[in-house]
């Protein structure tokens, strides 16, 4: 799947993206911010955002890129946990990960969120 | 002749390093970064300062994240200082705001990175840092010079102390006097006059108004 990244932590994005590829999810773009307009002319099949550097509310976000690709598949990749995780399923992630897991633990439930068509962190609950 | 010969870059220590970041996989990401330069040795990661075998690793250097522990952070920062006495301390941190920075210079780090700083960045910080000078990014310093120059700065009477700002983020989170206390073990009494300073130096006058500040200015 080609995929969008929305990472600000650039030294990151390099390491991130080999471990997406290892769950199929080709990065083709990395953006350090949300740009709502920049996702939908990139039209990815799969979008991965980083939660906890947004200037906006993490879950308004989710709610924005669903609105734009209702068909994407949204990885929300947080610290946060109980209601900010839940608000985050609610406004359209398919997969809730927590900043927690290593490398296996991410691919492992990007696969489970893709065959299933969600995963939650339990971590994240 | 012999003399003394002057050490060389190639022949001098390489600064041996603790990575200790919560978010598992950024935290082997910095490690790979600051693997690659030659002057820099990781000697160990860890996911908590609990689990960080700092007696026995000796690091020079300890880069902290600020985010991911289970405990308060002036403890985090007692815990490395009272094991590791010789580490300088570097705090990584997704907050750019001035005072969340400041609360992590009065707890003692020596550094203050934000995330999202560049890997050549990052080496340069972790060098000044281990060779005694202080590093703070500098869009927070910026926005230190800012607020002095718009007159917020003020003096540092207003700004709150380590304790001080530990109570306000347990005031954020809902907790009453009696809670805070026991979790800080304090008095109630000493809970409240602490709260009364703080109310000053905010100029406020309510605890929602303290959770605001907290939740605004990223100590919460």
């Amino acid at each position: 799947m080609d995929s969008y990244v929305v990472e600000p932590q650039s030294l990151f994005v390099p390491f991130l993206s080999d471990v997406l590829a290892g769950a199929e999810l080709r990065v083709v773009r990395v953006s350090p911010t949300l740009d709502v307009d920049d996702i939908r002319a990139s039209r990815p099949e799969a979008l991965f955002v980083d939660t906890d550097f947004l200037d906006v509310d993490p879950a308004d976000a989710v709610s924005a890129m669903r609105a734009v690709l209702p068909r994407a598949f949204i990885c929300a990749y947080t610290d946060g946990e109980g209601a900010r995780a839940d608000r985050l399923r609610f406004a359209g992630a398919n997969c809730v990960l927590s900043k927690r897991s290593g490398a296996m633990e991410i691919t492992d439930a990007l696969r489970t969120a893709r065959s299933k068509g969600s995963f939650t962190d339990p971590r994240c609950d | 002749m012999l003399g003394s010969i002057a050490p060389t870059p190639s022949s001098t220590k390489p600064v041996r390093v603790l990575v200790v970041e919560g978010q598992a996989l950024f935290g082997k990401a910095l490690c790979q970064v600051l693997a690659s330069d030659a002057e820099i040795e990781v000697v160990g990661d860890a996911d908590s300062i609990a689990n960080a075998p700092l007696r026995r690793l000796r690091p020079d250097l300890i880069v902290l994240d600020l985010d991911g522990h289970h405990m308060e952070f002036s403890e985090a920062m007692r815990m490395c200082r009272e094991l590791a006495p010789q580490a300088k301390m570097c705090v990584l941190s997704t907050h750019i705001q001035p005072e969340v920075m400041q609360r992590c210079l009065s707890a003692g780090a020596d550094g203050y990175i934000v995330k999202d700083i560049l890997p050549v960045e990052l080496i340069r910080a972790v060098k000044s840092v281990a060779s005694g000078q202080a590093y703070v990014d500098p869009r927070v310093a910026g926005g230190v010079l800012k607020r002095r120059s718009n007159g917020f700065g003020r003096t540092a009477q207003n700004e709150l102390s380590v304790r001080e700002t530990e109570i306000i983020r347990l005031i954020a989170r809902g907790m009453s006097n009696k809670e805070i206390s026991a979790k800080l073990h304090l008095s109630e009494k000493t809970v409240k006059n602490h709260i009364s300073r703080i109310f000053a130096k905010l100029n406020i006058t309510a605890r929602t108004q303290a959770a605001v500040h907290a939740i605004k200015t990223g100590l919460a």
